[in-house]
C-alpha cells in the first residue's frame, strides 16, 4: 500500500510553421540534436538499470529506433520537402509510422505502437526544450498512478520508495508492464479513467497477483495489504544480510558461492548478492556477432578488467566453448548433423591451435593482474588436457622470450560436462587443480536428451538418479586426489537442489549472482551430516520420481518458507509486495 | 556498374517473438557493422526494406516461421549474410537460462 502520486498527462502543444529554404539546415539539425540528447538520456537511464533482465533490452531497443538512419531521412525530407518546422515533421512522421503499424495483423507489433509514441513524445520534449518528466521527489511509500508511462519513465522509479504502478493505458505486454515485473514493483495495468478517480497522496493498494487496485481502502484490506508487504520485506532483509555472512552451515562445514558472469561490469552486483569470486567467466561473447576473431589486446583488456573487478577473489574463465548451437560467422563450419556431438568446446581449440593460443595468451598477460584459474570446456579424456597444457607451455616460453610477465602458479582445470569425463574423473583430476561439473550439459549427455526438443525436455531434470551418481562419482575422484570440485550449471543456482549438492559433498557453487542469496539461506540453515545421510538415501533411488518427491517433501519440510511459497502459483515475487 | 558481389539467402524465423522489436534491433546493430548494403524481403515478396533499419524491420511483422530473403551487396557481403543468418539460427529463445554452463 502506498500513496498515490498521480502523473498528470504531458500536454504537449505541437506547433506548425513554415519555413523558409534556408533555415531547412537549421531545422534538420535541430533534429539531429534532439535525437542525440534523447538517445544519451535514454542511455544515462539504461546504464542505472542494465543488470535487471529485460529492461536494459528494451531501453536498448528505444535508442536503436532512435538510432534509426530511416527515422532521421524520412524526418528529414518532410521538412525538407513541406518546408515546416522539425517538431511538426517529428509529429507527422511517427503519425505515419504508427498508422502502418496499427493497420498488421500481429498483435505484438500493434502494441509496438506505444513505443513509437513515447519516442516521439521525447523528441519533441527536446526539441521544444521542455525537461523531461523526473521521479526524484516521489516520497515512500509511493503508487505511481499515470495514464501512461514510457519504458525510460519506468526504468526511473526507484524500487525503495515506489511500491506500486497502475496506469490507464497498456496491455500485459506493454513494455511498462513487463519492466515493472523485472524491477519487482507489482503493477495493473489497463484501468481505465484511474487518474481522473484519484487525488496525490490518497491511499492505493495494488495486488500485482490478482490485479486489482483497492482505492481509500477499508481497514481489514489494509491490514491484509501491509501484512502481506512485512512478510515479504523481512525475507529480502534476511536475504541480503546473509549475502554478507560466510556460507557455513549450522555445523560448520564451509562451501563458496560464486557468480557466473561474462562481463566485468557485472562484478560488483555479484558482490553486493553475496559471491566470492567468479565461478564462471564464458568468452564466447567476445566472439560471436562479428566478421573476425577479437585480438589478444582486446582480449587482454577484457581479462584484466574482471580479474582486477574481482580481486582478491578467484576468477575462473573459461576458453572458447563455441560449437554445439553457439557459431560465430567467422568460424567456417561444416553443417553438421549433430552439433552437440560436433566440432565444439576444446576439441575446436585444438583444432584450431592459433586462435587457441591467442586466448592463452592474453590469458595468461592478464594472470598477474588478479586470481586467474583456466578452464577446459567438453574434456572427454587426459589427451585433450595434456595437448591444451603443451599449448599453455608453448605460450609460457614464448612471453618469456618476450619478457612478459605472467603468474607462475596459475590453475587449470577441467569442466566435467561428459558421461566420458566422469568415467575418467579419477584419471583426469590428477592432470588438474580443479573440477568443475557444467550440469546443463551434463545433463543432457547422460539422458541424452535434448532439452530444446519438446517432445523429450520431460525427461531433462537435475534430479535424475544418473545425474546424482555422476556427481558423486566426480567429488569422490577429486576428494581422494585433495581437489576442489564445483558445480556451475543451472542447477546449483535453484535452491531446491542445495541441500543434495551440500550432501554430495561439493565444495563451491557458481550461479547467477541475482540467485545467490536465496540458496545462501538454505545453505546456511542446513546442517551438513543430515545432508550427507540425504544424498547417501537419494543414491539408492531407483526414479527421477523417488528422489523428486523425497526432495521436495525434504526442502518443503525444513524450509516451509520458501518452498511453501513455491507450491502456490506466484512464488515470492512481485506480486507478494503491496 | 560495380561488380561487387551481391549474395542472397532464405532463412525462417525461429525466434519465437518472430523478428520483433529486440530481435530487429539486433539485427539492424549486425546490419550496421558490415559496408554491405542489407537488404531484407519478406518470402518471395519483390519489396525489399533497408536491414539497416529497425524501424524497416519491424514494418515486415516477421512472426515465428515467416520466411526471410536477405540479400548483401557489397566487398564483406559473404561475412554479413553468415552473420545475419546465425544470429536469426540463434535467437531462437526464448526461455531465459540464467547459466549455460
Amino acid at each position: 500500500m502506498g500513496a498515490a502520486y498521480v502523473v498528470q498527462r504531458e500536454g504537449l502543444i505541437v506547433p506548425e510553421y513554415e519555413i523558409r529554404g534556408a533555415q531547412v539546415d537549421f531545422e534538420i539539425e535541430r533534429l539531429r540534436a534532439s535525437i542525440e540528447v534523447s538517445v544519451a538520456q535514454i542511455e544515462r537511464i539504461e546504464r542505472g538499470v542494465r543488470h535487471v533482465e529485460m529492461v536494459g533490452a528494451i531501453l536498448q531497443t528505444q535508442v536503436a529506433i532512435l538510432r534509426d538512419q530511416m527515422l532521421l531521412d524520412d524526418v528529414s525530407r518532410r521538412i525538407r520537402e513541406e518546408r515546416k518546422n522539425a517538431e511538426w515533421a517529428v509529429r507527422d512522421e511517427l503519425r505515419h509510422l504508427e498508422r502502418l503499424f496499427a493497420a498488421m495483423e500481429d498483435p505484438y507489433i500493434r502494441e509496438r505502437r506505444a513505443d513509437l509514441d513515447f519516442i516521439a513524445r521525447r523528441l519533441l520534449s527536446n526539441l521544444l526544450g521542455r525537461a523531461p518528466r523526473r521521479f526524484d521527489e516521489i516520497a515512500a511509500p509511493a503508487v505511481v498512478v499515470a495514464h501512461d508511462l514510457s519504458p525510460a519513465e519506468t526504468a526511473q522509479l526507484d524500487r525503495d520508495r515506489v511500491v506500486g504502478i497502475v496506469t490507464e493505458t497498456g496491455a500485459r505486454t506493454s513494455h511498462a508492464a513487463i519492466m515493472a515485473n523485472s524491477l519487482g514493483i507489482p503493477a495493473v495495468v489497463g484501468v481505465a479513467s484511474i487518474v481522473a478517480s484519484v487525488r496525490d497522496g490518497d491511499a492505493v493498494v495494488v495486488e500485482g497477483s490478482t490485479g486489482r487496485v483497492h482505492l481509500r481502502p477499508d481497514e481489514a484490506t489494509r491490514r491484509m495489504a501491509s501484512a502481506r508487504a512485512h512478510r515479504y520485506a523481512r525475507r529480502e532483509r534476511e536475504m541480503l544480510r546473509a549475502a554478507d555472512l560466510p556460507c557455513e552451515t549450522r555445523d560448520g562445514h564451509r562451501i563458496e558461492i560464486l557468480g557466473n558472469i561474462e562481463r566485468s561490469d557485472e562484478v560488483p552486483r555479484l558482490r553486493e548478492r553475496g559471491g566470492r569470486g567468479v565461478g564462471l567467466f564464458r568468452t564466447e561473447f567476445l566472439y560471436l556477432n562479428r566478421s573476425a576473431p577479437p585480438d589478444e589486446a582486446e582480449q587482454l583488456r577484457h581479462y584484466r578488467a574482471v580479474l582486477r573487478a574481482a580481486r582478491p577473489d578467484p576468477v575462473v574463465i573459461r576458453t572458447l566453448d563455441l560449437g554445439g548451437d553457439k557459431l560465430a560467422s567467422w568460424l567456417h563450419v561444416r553443417d553438421e548433423m549433430n552439433p552437440a556431438l560436433g566440432m565444439r568446446g576444446i576439441r575446436r581449440s585444438l583444432a584450431d591451435r592459433s586462435l587457441f593460443r591467442t586466448q592463452l595468451r592474453a590469458l595468461l598477460r592478464a594472470s598477474p593482474d588478479g586470481r586467474l584459474r583456466i578452464l577446459l570446456p567438453l574434456v572427454t579424456g587426459v589427451s585433450e588436457v595434456r595437448e591444451a597444457r603443451a599449448c599453455l607451455d608453448e605460450v609460457r616460453s614464448e612471453l618469456e622470450l618476450e619478457g612478459r610477465p605472467y603468474a607462475p602458479d596459475l590453475e587449470i582445470g577441467v569442466m566435467v560436462e561428459t558421461p566420458a569425463a566422469v568415467t575418467l574423473s579419477d584419471i583426469l583430476v590428477r592432470e588438474v587443480d580443479f573440477l568443475s561439473v557444467g550440469t546443463n550439459d551434463l545433463i543432457q549427455y547422460t539422458i541424452a536428451v535434448d532439452r530444446s526438443n519438446e517432445h523429450v525436455a520431460y525427461l531433462y531434470t537435475a534430479l535424475h538418479p544418473a545425474v546424482l551418481r555422476a556427481i558423486w562419482k566426480v567429488v569422490d575422484s577429486a576428494h581422494r586426489a585433495g581437489a576442489a570440485v564445483c558445480v556451475c550449471g543451472e542447477m546449483a543456482g535453484d535452491p531446491i537442489n542445495s541441500l543434495v549438492l551440500l550432501g554430495l559433498g561439493v565444495d563451491e557453487l557458481s550461479m547467477n549472482p541475482h540467485a545467490i542469496p536465496a540458496v545462501k539461506q538454505i545453505l546456511r540453515a542446513s546442517n551438513f551430516e543430515s545432508a550427507r545421510a540425504l544424498a547417501a538415501e537419494l543414491r539408492q533411488l531407483p526414479t527421477v520420481a523417488d528422489v523428486t518427491d523425497r526432495v521436495h517433501k525434504v526442502m518443503q519440510q525444513r524450509f516451509p518458507e520458501a518452498f511453501a511459497a513455491r507450491a502456490g502459483s506466484q512464488g515470492p515475487g512481485p506480486a507478494d509486495l503491496c | 556498374m560495380t561488380d561487387r558481389p551481391v549474395l542472397e539467402r532464405e532463412v525462417t524465423v525461429q525466434s519465437e517473438l518472430g523478428l520483433h522489436a529486440r530481435p530487429a534491433a539486433s539485427f539492424a546493430a549486425l546490419s550496421n557493422r558490415f559496408q554491405s548494403e542489407i537488404w531484407v524481403s519478406r518470402g518471395s515478396d519483390e519489396e525489399w526494406v533497408n536491414g539497416k533499419s529497425v524501424l524497416s524491420l519491424l514494418s515486415l511483422a516477421a512472426a515465428q516461421g515467416t520466411r526471410l530473403r536477405i540479400r548483401a551487396e557489397g566487398e564483406d557481403a559473404r561475412e554479413a549474410l553468415e552473420a545475419l543468418e546465425d544470429l536469426i539460427r540463434e535467437s531462437r529463445e526464448t526461455r531465459e537460462t540464467g547459466t549455460d554452463a
